[in-house]
């Protein structure tokens, strides 16, 4: 018997040894109220550590070519992760074609880019890195550099148990790109938290246009996140310059087809649509109003509407409702 | 002292336990690798290397710094006509010799043809490049992945053509042509080539690929000094498309 007495507290001693070993660091989310749960690839569990190495990564401008330029320069906190500017500045002072698009519940996204041409969010970190226009460095060399600096050593030693790679600078990145989460707007707080008084009046008879079949915004701007993650031709024009989808899918159906956007924080987000060539609200509602450009792959919601002066500044104010004040002043999603 | 002896085993047994998840060592085999295809290339009676030049169909001085492309799901007919998928995916990249050489291990046995994908089917195609180790064929390294499209370009011809007689200047008309996206992915239906394979010696298979037949095949024409262009956009898809119907006709064995 003095054996076992022994021996029994040993057995608890060497699980635990071999717990130790692994990290036990898993990152809990705490997602708003009315939010899906995240679905987590499993080739990337969420950390702390990660999380914290991805952030460093995403405001590194050790990414860029010249050092230069960070994913963080086209994506600002105060502006809901999304660039002020209507064509964002990549390296060497060269503007893109489209206008930057909000990282705010990214996490959700079943594809990425306004034509949905990148499957994963891991995939997707690929991309700025080695656009010409942006960021302009093979990801490849991004790792060898990266590997001189013994803080990133040390950091990827931690997290991935390895030298700094391609594999683990995509896994790092995306992982802290699941935390950028928007979900505390007045109309949050009013729809998911119960919060009768969150919204007032005005916003509350916005709501009601918003989500009436008669201006239909919802049948695309739908669901917690505004976005029903198709994509659709609303109507900018006749003839795009941008094909959207069609550059991936080449059958013509998808001529302008771009993917709807969610609306979360959409009051500072300006310029609008996939090019900026929106700069306000007003012009938005307008462009809907009036049915569109109607070309002929222009989506059949798109119909057009009647809409007095206070009607329009009641969506106006709904619209605005959906501004997360938290989330635009989180340090967390700053440098 | 008597607890030690039931602790012992206790450490002998846990020690074992984990020792037993490495790996088995591997059998050693006879052979690394006991099938070979080597890949070479030629402009109609003529060889051709990357960086060298040659006359095109129209008899225009061209040259091509890159020409690679992927096979994939290679696969092998026995005399039974059932048939084994030996590989994966190969990068055939006529940067080096090296590099043309595909390897392989498959069963022992008599075979009677060799059929392969060019390009990349559409779950090779959807893979992520940062997965993968540094020389894997679909390691991000190899040049071949289009991020913005996260698609891999299933073959890459990069070079010049002259018409007007100096080969080499600024006048050189550039040749960028990617053919890639999963519709354009094409099959051969079948090499004939009857062979044996064993566990002791590699066996080679020497693969010609014809460029007359890539750009002026029964596809029809691709003028190069025209259409030169094609990273399969809704505008230069029929460039990209011509080329990899006339692809699947190019390959002879040797
Ligand atoms: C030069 C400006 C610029 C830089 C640098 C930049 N982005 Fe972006 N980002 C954009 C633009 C513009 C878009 C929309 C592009 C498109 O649709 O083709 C975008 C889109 C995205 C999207 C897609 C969002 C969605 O919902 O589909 C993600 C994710 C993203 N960026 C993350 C990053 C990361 C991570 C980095 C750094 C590795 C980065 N960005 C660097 C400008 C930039
Ligand atoms: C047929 C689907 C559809 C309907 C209906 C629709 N939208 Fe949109 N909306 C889109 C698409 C697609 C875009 C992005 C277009 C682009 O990128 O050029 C967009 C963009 C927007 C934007 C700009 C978002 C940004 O970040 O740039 C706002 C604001 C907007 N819509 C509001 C509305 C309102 C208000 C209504 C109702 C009056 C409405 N939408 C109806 C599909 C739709």
């Amino acid at each position: 018997m003095r054996a076992i007495k022994r021996i029994i507290p040993l057995l608890f001693f060497i699980p635990f040894i071999y717990s130790s070993c692994q990290q036990n660091d898993e990152y809990v989310s705490e997602l708003p109220q009315g939010f899906p749960e995240l679905e987590i690839p499993e080739d990337n569990p969420m950390t702390n550590a990660k999380i914290e190495l991805g952030k460093k990564l995403f405001f590194d401008t050790a990414l860029s070519r010249d050092s230069t330029i960070s994913c963080g320069s086209c994506h600002f906190m105060q502006n809901a992760m999304t660039d002020p500017k209507r064509f964002s500045i990549g390296i060497d002072n060269q503007a893109g074609t489209r206008n930057a698009m909000s990282l705010a519940n990214v996490a959700y996204g079943t594809s990425f880019f306004r034509d949905g041409g990148v499957p994963t969010l891991e995939i997707q970190v690929i991309t700025p890195i080695e656009s010409t226009e942006e960021m302009d460095i093979p990801i490849v060399d991004v790792a060898k550099r990266l590997n001189q600096n013994a803080e990133y050593r040390k950091l990827f030693k931690k997290v991935f148990n390895d030298e700094v790679t391609p594999f683990g600078i995509t896994r790092a990145i995306s992982a802290y790109e699941r935390t950028i989460i928007s979900g505390n707007s007045p109309f949050d707080k009013y729809h998911f938290q119960g919060d009768d008084t969150a919204l007032n009046d005005s916003e509350k008879r916005g709501m009601e246009l918003f989500f009436s079949d008669k201006l239909n915004c919802s049948s695309c701007h739908t669901g917690f996140n505004f976005s029903n993650n198709t994509f659709q031709n609303n109507g900018l024009y006749v003839v795009y310059e941008d094909i959207g989808r069609m550059r991936i899918e080449m059958d013509s159906v998808n001529y302008g087809k771009f993917k709807v956007p969610t609306l979360r924080n959409i009051e500072v987000t300006a310029p609008y649509m996939h090019n900026g060539s929106l700069n306000t609200l007003e012009e938005v509602i307008e462009h809907y109003a009036k049915g569109g450009m109607h070309g002929k792959y222009q989506s059949e919601l798109i119909t057009g509407f009647d809409i007095t002066d206070s009607e329009k500044q009641d969506l106006i104010n709904f619209l605005k409702s959906l501004t997360d004040k938290d989330f635009i002043t989180n340090p967390n999603f700053a440098p | 002292m008597k607890a030690l002896r039931y602790i012992l085993p206790l450490f002998i047994f846990i020690t074992f336990t984990f020792s037993e998840c490495e790996d088995d060592p591997k059998p050693i085999l006879p052979v690394e690798n006991n099938l070979r295809l080597d890949f070479s290339a030629s402009v109609g009676t003529n060889d051709f290397s990357v960086d060298t030049e040659f006359l095109n169909e129209d008899s225009h001085p061209t040259k091509f710094e890159t020409f690679k492309f992927y096979i994939s799901r290679v696969t092998l007919v026995k005399a039974d006509l059932t048939e084994i998928e030996v590989k994966d995916v190969a990068l055939v990249d006529f940067k080096s010799n090296f590099s043309k050489k595909v390897r392989m291990n498959v069963p022992s046995g008599n075979y009677v043809a060799i059929k392969f994908g060019i390009g990349l089917d559409s779950v090779l195609n959807a893979s992520d490049p940062a997965t993968f180790p540094q020389s894997h064929p679909l390691g991000i390294s190899q040049g071949t992945y289009w991020s913005w499209a996260s698609q891999y370009k299933f073959a890459m011809f990069d070079g010049r053509v002259d018409t007007v007689g100096n080969l080499g200047s600024a006048t050189d008309v550039l040749v960028s042509i990617h053919p890639g996206t999963n519709p354009l992915y094409r099959k051969i239906g079948g090499l004939q080539h009857t062979f044996t394979t064993n566990t002791t010696s590699t066996e080679v298979v020497n693969i010609d690929v014809d460029m007359f037949e890539i750009f002026n095949g029964d596809a029809g024409k691709v003028d190069i000094t025209v259409d030169n262009q094609s990273h399969v956009t809704p505008s230069d898809k029929h460039i990209a498309t011509r080329i990899m119907d006339n692809f699947v006709n190019a390959f002879s064995i040797e």
